[in-house]
């Protein structure tokens, strides 16, 4: 076992470790909230009644939950394979501008255009993921860093297409051209569009995948033990480039939903911090891909009530984010504790 | 003259494992004593007593004339007990000083003053003859030097008795010669020193007396000049064991043929070279030998999981070049029960179905299409089960099981559907008599259905017991193949040893 490394996977390997984290993030919230001079359960009231308390609300939960599932899903590919891919955001990112130069490119196809954009976004995710799976099978570099390096350099191509080759003809704002009717999701009703229906649908295949299927059988060897796997004949390297290439491709997919479903164009705002979010999102779904749309919705909850916490008690956005990281904390140090039982042991 | 240390009548035993009985051993000022055995003799376990590491279930330890307890290896320290590990325990990427006085009393501040402690170093580098530079970092000495750092950081704690586990295995010839002009100047130094080893040829170079260890007892302890090279290794492998029955009738054609075959270690240096035998099928030939002689490369570079520096590999009369990866030897049928069951053969947190698989994942019976059988995964489980008493279910984490446990499903594994070559590294250790028993009469079956069995032992009971032919792995070389009939336990305890 590699002792330098993080363990997050072990951490997630618990069944309850999920609640004690859940739990954690709350108590460290509430207290927050309490030394700020609000009342914490006051707070979550208003956090419930945001999210769930009219149509509106709970449709705005349902929307922000599909992006959050699918890059969880990415996550969670990723990290069976005990690869901490921590470069969804870049990959999103590359799967909205991908998705958008193809429909460029491609013009108006009809009932075609919508599949052909997310193709494009898939393959754009898939391509920037895979990129870094092959440095570090191939030179041993490690792919957290690489990752975060690689976000850095989708999110300054981004920047850099809408307000050049991309930017919109009226050359006002750093944005595209707002997408033809033929290239947005189709709606449900009240503003969800159908991307949720394809979140659902790829947690359920990728749960057969996982679980099922000799590439998920190689994912977990790989995941577990890479000299074990290797002596059982699996192509460790191989393995590690497909998996970054289908974490990848998940991300660059989300990131094509949002653009297509939500935006209607391209912005720079297309997948703001989706990927810390989709790590919190598969970590409490202990890397179970059935379990990713929960733990999804869970998420998009909070994402919409602490708008309202901001709108009705001024509590800043950002509490989110803390509790995010506080969930993520908690694997870590319970990964960590983990890990020293294991290395007494 | 009074002994600097003393151990009397010590007794250890681990669970049923008796591993010490009755032990007697005294160090004198100025003294070399050699101790030597066969692999789980007991010396490494006499060795973690004498240094604090393990307490014994009886007997007595002597330092100075009182008695002493020690409860870990720092009360050993003090009292003047200082030990070089086969794995030596430094931190790479700090200095020789750092690693010396890392855990020293006398670093008692956060910046601790390395120059005035680098020129005592220094000075009692020199005063023994070690050629070494204070301020190297520890990751950029070789094997030699990082063995002299070890000492180093011993003596300086003012060790009086020096105790060296396997000292030479890793080291070049000439570094070797510089380790004995080191004992030497320690010898004139006054220093007693404790040499394990299973050389002869370490043990006649520097030491005075030897004692040998054969299953935890002493069984000989002389002054070196009364003992020859033969009666030493008669005393370490005992009596001569008779071959045991079914042989089969005759060997079939070639299945493994390897010639001229050169291999090195993760660090560089050379495992073995110029290897060169055939094995046939309905055969079984032993490896035997010292550990860490290069018995784990060669079985990796078989199965495909190390690169061969120079030399052919064929299976079944074909030659397996760069192309031929671990998976293409598998589904040619070679199997592998490795050395390092938990680096190289589990999935710890995995159940025991999808360990099964490991070896058996790209075979028809297991998959399909893209597919995986788990039913049948189970179902084979089920067979080593029932083959091997295996206790644990097909659903449980394969870490949860014990050692023994986890062995037999290892090696369930890899002889499940086994036909064509079988390379199994020490395949009974950690075994129950009764279990080892079983394992061995099926290794002994299913050569007599044809399948070629290269067997990895330290065990020349087992090797005597089961085995057609046997070679020795030692210095880098290959001693043999002989066929067991034809040699005595004697002949093979020389190869072994270097004699």
């Amino acid at each position: 076992m590699d002792l330098g490394r993080l363990n997050l996977r072990h951490a997630a390997a618990g069944r309850l470790v999920p609640l004690a984290a859940a739990l954690a993030a709350l108590a460290l919230c509430a207290a927050l909230l309490a030394v700020a001079g609000h009342d914490p359960l006051r707070a979550a009231a208003v956090l419930i009644d945001g999210a769930l308390g009219s149509r509106v609300g709970f449709y705005e939960v349902l929307t922000r939950s599909v992006p959050l599932a699918i890059v969880g899903l990415g996550i969670t590919v990723a990290f069976r394979a005990d690869i901490y891919n921590i470069g969804a955001d870049g990959q999103a990112i590359l799967g909205a501008i991908v998705g958008v130069i193809a429909l460029q490119i491609a013009g108006n196809l009809g009932v075609a255009s919508v599949p052909w954009l997310l193709a494009a976004s898939i393959a754009g995710g898939a391509a920037y993921g895979a990129l870094a799976g092959w440095l570090r099978a191939r030179f041993d570099a490690n792919e957290i860093i690489v990752t975060i390096m690689l976000n850095y350099v989708a999110i300054q191509l981004l920047g850099w297409v809408v307000r050049g080759p991309l930017q919109e003809d009226a050359k006002i704002f750093p944005r595209s051209n707002t997408l033809p009717a033929s290239a947005t999701l189709p709606e449900l009703g009240g503003g969800l569009h159908a991307g949720i229906v394809i979140a659902v649908v790829l947690a359920v295949v990728l749960h057969i995948v996982l679980r099922r299927t000799v590439f998920g059988y190689q994912i977990d060897a790989v995941g577990e033990n890479r000299s074990a796997a290797e002596y059982g004949g699996i192509a460790v390297g191989r393995v590690v480039v497909l998996a970054m290439a289908v974490s990848g491709g998940l991300c660059g997919l989300a990131g094509g939903i949002e653009v297509s479903g939500v935006y209607q164009r391209l912005e720079e705002t297309v997948a703001p911090g989706v990927g810390v979010s989709g790590i919190a999102v598969a970590l409490m779904a202990r890397l179970n891909a059935l379990a990713v749309p929960f733990t999804a919705l869970i998420f998009g909850v909070l994402t919409v009530g602490t708008a309202a916490l901001q709108r009705q008690l001024g509590i800043p956005y950002p509490m989110l984010w803390v509790i995010e990281a506080a969930v993520i904390f908690a694997f870590l140090l319970i990964g960590w504790r983990r890990r020293g039982a294991a290395a007494a042991a | 003259m009074e002994p600097l240390l003393s151990l009397a009548g010590i007794g250890k035993r681990f669970g049923d494992l008796v591993a010490l009985a009755g032990v007697d051993l005294a160090i004198g000022a100025g003294e070399v004593v050699g101790v030597l055995g066969e692999n789980g003799a007991g010396k490494s376990t006499l060795m973690n007593i004498a240094s604090g590491l393990l307490q014994p279930d009886e007997g007595a330890i002597r330092c100075g004339g009182r008695v002493l307890r020690f409860d870990g290896p720092r009360a050993a320290a003090a009292a003047g007990i200082g030990m070089v590990h086969q794995h030596y325990l430094l931190v790479p990427t700090l200095s020789v000083v750092e690693n010396v006085m890392l855990g020293d009393p006398r670093l008692e501040a956060m910046r601790p003053r390395l120059a005035r402690h680098s020129e005592a170093i220094a000075a009692l580098a020199r005063r023994i003859g070690l050629d070494i530079d204070p301020f190297e970092t520890v990751d950029r000495l070789d094997m030699g030097g990082r063995q002299r750092v070890e000492i180093l950081k011993a003596l300086f704690r003012g060790a009086r008795v020096l105790i060296l586990d396997e000292p030479t295995t890793v080291l070049s010839e000439r570094e070797r010669a510089q380790l004995y002009g080191v004992i030497r100047a320690l010898k004139a130094d006054g220093v007693g020193v404790v040499l394990i080893s299973h050389k002869l040829d370490d043990i006649y170079e520097v030491c005075d007396r030897v004692l040998v260890l054969r299953a935890g007892r002493v069984v000989d302890q002389a002054p070196l000049a009364e003992r020859s090279r033969a009666a030493l290794v008669r005393s370490m492998v005992g009596q001569d064991i008779l071959p045991g029955p079914a042989k089969s009738g005759g060997a079939g054609a070639v299945v493994l043929k390897v010639a001229d075959l050169s291999v090195r270690k993760d660090n560089g240096a050379v495992a073995f070279g110029g290897v060169s035998f055939d094995l046939r099928a309905g055969e079984i030939l032993a490896l035997a030998g010292v550990e860490g002689n290069g018995q784990e490369e060669l079985a990796e570079a078989l199965a495909g999981l190390r690169r061969a520096e120079r030399g052919s590999i064929e299976l079944e009369s074909r030659r397996l070049d760069r192309g031929a990866t671990a998976l293409r030897r598998r589904m040619r049928g070679l199997r592998h029960v490795p050395h390092d069951r938990h680096r190289r053969g589990m999935l710890a947190t995995r159940t025991l179905a999808e360990n099964f698989l490991l070896s058996h994942w790209f075979d028809r019976a297991f998959s399909r299409g893209g597919w995986i059988r788990r039913g049948r995964a189970r179902a084979g489980v089920e067979d080593v089960t029932r083959a091997f008493d295996l206790r644990g279910r097909a659903a449980s984490a394969l870490g949860s099981l014990s050692g023994g446990n986890q062995q037999k499903l290892v090696v369930g594994r890899e002889m499940w559907g086994a036909s064509r070559l079988l390379i199994a590294a020490h395949p009974t250790r950690g075994l129950d008599v009764r279990t080892v028993a079983a394992l061995q009469e099926s290794l002994v079956r299913r050569r007599n259905e044809g399948l070629a069995i290269l067997l990895i032992s330290s065990d020349l009971a087992e090797i005597w017991q089961i085995a057609d032919r046997v070679m020795v792995m030692s210095h880098g070389r290959l001693h043999g193949p002989v066929a067991v009939a034809d040699s005595s336990t004697h002949q093979i305890g020389a190869w072994i040893s270097g004699a």
